[in-house]
């Protein structure tokens, strides 16, 4: 891997009154130009994980970590004009809801000069905007840039947040589910285009979806979170040909694909609670044995993966059984 | 035998302040009694609206609704309630669709109470039982939804909409707010109550992988129209609409990454991405259905690579390349040849 660029250690993240930490343990690196993707279902804190990085989180959550570095820098230590400055200029995010990262009011075109200038980009740099319109596929910019969001699709609005969030030529991209609020073939456009996006600039990718297929197309590195916690790391590839961790393995199996018999049952997972002691998917896990419900099994490594299962060497032959 | 619905020739449009959005128009639909229907179609393709239709929940502007073989104006005006049991709805936010104010067990025994169907005794047991049915525990009547989770929730809609027994259960997105493993589970259940009680389902989602799980056959539609259905099985692997192949190529798998599924095969003589585009075109997505969509001729016509100028001159109807399927592309021969 090339040098990193984003180092996160022992990433714990407390809200306020919680008895159990959103995020805890979560440890990853980034390196420059590279792509990892955090994958969990909801309330896995992989959103409160991301924030985390940039301080986004509100006051009643607390963040500690080993370290966060990023570009040499920890950003746990930095004040908060210091922080403000990388936001924007060196990270750029990028959230879900195209619709509701803007301000109905107001033209595109204002909106985009305000978000430049927050980030210390004067008005120059709306040359710089117009072209990186025309590169995400907005035709007539210019024009574009009169209108109000509720003119433009929703797969629009998410080209020109990139474009925008992209002009101040950042180094890394933190992206939120940046394509569960589109439709299919809007989506497969847009990935597309920020796999391009990176190849061209060198730009480095953190994504956080819930979705393994969306994963699979953009991410060199996927963290599977469950209940806070990464059971789960591998290069992606190797995550989904050969899982270590039963929870990854009953989310690969949960999805239905087009090899799958027409009409036939899916392998879902069993239903069941996070358990507040030993392995947090032990009471859903259909390789749980006592150990795993006493002692939470600790990060090692397994085949390709660094993985937090007791069983991890025992994941693959489930995979080989049916359903 | 006539189908248990049928919707013909169904238009329905929306006038806003100075426009009018056209949902669906000129629909012809129909779900056989025990069969599975999938209706798939991106935002604004009129699903929705088409399932509201298909309630008696909105009335078309035009064309016919029948359920076994009655229209549905009849229905309504003469038997509304023989007609509510028969037909059901299970919908996207499985939160919304319950009273926050009622325990669990009350909303599953409304449609009983409302039917009169049992004294206080029996319609406790039978909530008992239909809860025990979708996998839930029955003690869960107590309780209230908030406390449930979202995939618990979505189960004890579809308790509540199997209470009646009905014929047909029209199910709008019904697995879309829920996590993949939930999904699944809530998946695995629609198939095993209409194996086991031979319930037809219209089936309504924007994920082709879902719809495609769960149906005997697809209807695709695409800006209000249907522009293609089938056997599920023959149009997954041989689609006869550009539109219907581009959904196929977007629906996205995790092993495709890791090489052990090829990707849906590329079509040597046909462009992947659209030739000389009218102005949005390349901006594709929801916004040809609602807005910059063509006014007339085919609408998909400026996302299509076969689009020839013939395709915007004129809208083309349905029509039949082999029995029991139809798709409504002129061009539709070149994408059959090309795909082999």
């Amino acid at each position: 891997m090339s040098a990193a660029l984003l180092t996160v250690s022992d990433l714990e993240v407390r809200y306020a009154g919680a008895r159990t930490p959103a995020v805890h343990g979560l440890s990853f690196e980034l390196g420059q130009g590279g792509s990892l993707a955090i994958v969990g279902e909801s309330g896995s804190g992989k959103s409160t994980a991301a924030l985390a990085l940039t301080r986004l989180l509100p006051r009643d959550a607390r963040v500690r970590a080993g370290e966060i570095a990023f570009e040499g820098r920890d950003l746990q230590r930095l004040g908060a004009r210091e922080l403000r400055a990388l936001r924007g200029r060196r990270i750029a995010m990028v959230f879900q809801d195209p619709a509701g990262s803007w301000n109905p009011t107001r033209r595109i075109g204002v909106q985009l000069r305000d978000g430049l200038r927050a980030a210390g980009l004067g008005d120059e740099a709306r040359g710089r905007v117009l072209e990186l319109l025309r590169r995400v596929g907005i035709q007539n910019p210019e024009r574009r840039l009169e209108e109000y969001p509720h003119h433009l699709s929703g797969g629009m609005l998410q080209r020109i947040m990139i474009a925008g969030a992209l002009a101040a030529g950042p180094s890394l991209l933190i992206a939120d589910e940046p394509t569960s609020a589109l439709d299919a073939t809007v989506q497969a456009e847009l990935l597309a285009l920020l796999a391009e996006l990176r190849a061209e600039t060198g730009l480095a990718l953190l994504i956080i979806s819930h979705d393994l297929a969306v994963v699979a197309r953009v991410a060199e590195r996927t963290v599977v979170l469950y209940a806070g916690k990464a059971v789960e790391q591998a290069p992606t590839g190797a995550l989904f040909s050969g899982a270590r961790h039963p929870y990854t393995l009953g989310l690969l199996r949960s999805t239905p694909r087009r090899t799958d018999a027409p009409k036939t049952p899916l392998a879902a997972m069993r239903a069941g609670e996070v358990a507040a002691r030993g392995c947090p998917f032990a009471p859903r896990c259909p390789l749980a044995v006592e150990r795993c419900v006493v002692e939470e099994p600790g990060p090692r490594r397994v085949g390709a993966s660094t993985v937090a299962c007791h069983r991890a060497e025992e994941v693959q032959a489930l995979a080989a059984r049916p359903a | 035998m006539s189908p248990l619905l049928e919707l013909a020739g169904v238009d329905k449009a929306f006038h806003g302040a100075g426009d009018t959005t056209h949902a669906c128009r000129s629909v012809d639909l129909h779900v056989g009694e025990g069969e599975v229907v999938g209706l798939v179609g991106e935002s604004g393709s009129g699903k929705s609206t088409l399932a509201n239709i298909a309630l008696g929940l909105l009335e078309p502007d035009r064309g016919e609704v029948r359920f076994d073989g009655r229209p549905l104006g009849d229905w309504l005006r003469r038997e509304p309630r023989r007609f509510r049991s028969q037909i059901q709805a299970v919908f996207q936010q499985p939160l919304l669709a319950l009273d926050g104010r009622r325990r669990v067990g009350w909303s599953v025994a409304e449609p009983l109470r409302i039917h009169a169907r049992g004294d206080r005794a029996e319609r406790r047991a039978r909530v008992a039982a239909l809860l025990d049915r979708v996998g839930l525990d029955p003690g869960i009547a107590d309780r209230w939804p908030r406390e449930l989770s979202g995939g618990q929730l979505q189960r004890v809609n579809i308790a509540r909409a199997l209470a009646l027994e009905p014929r047909l259960l029209v199910c709008d997105e019904p697995v879309s707010a829920l996590d993949v493993s939930v999904q699944a589970q809530i998946l695995n259940l629609f198939l095993d109550i209409q194996r086991d009680a031979g319930t037809a389902l219209l089936f309504i989602s924007h994920d082709l992988a879902v719809v495609r799980h769960l149906s005997d056959r697809l209807v695709v539609l695409y800006a209000g129209r249907v522009v293609e259905h089938g056997p599920t099985a023959a149009v997954c692997q041989r689609p006869q609409h550009p539109y219907t192949r581009a959904l196929l190529a977007a629906s996205l798998e995790p092993e495709a990454a890791a090489g052990a599924v090829p990707e849906v095969p590329e079509v040597p003589e046909v462009p992947e991405v659209p030739g000389a585009p009218a102005d949005t075109a390349r901006d594709a997505g929801p916004a040809l259905g609602a807005e910059g969509l063509p006014s007339e001729g085919c609408r998909f016509a400026p996302r299509c690579p076969l689009a020839e100028p013939e395709c915007r001159a004129a809208e083309p109807d349905l029509r039949s390349l082999e029995p029991g399927r139809a798709t409504a592309c002129r061009r539709a021969e070149l994408l059959v040849r090309a795909l082999g």
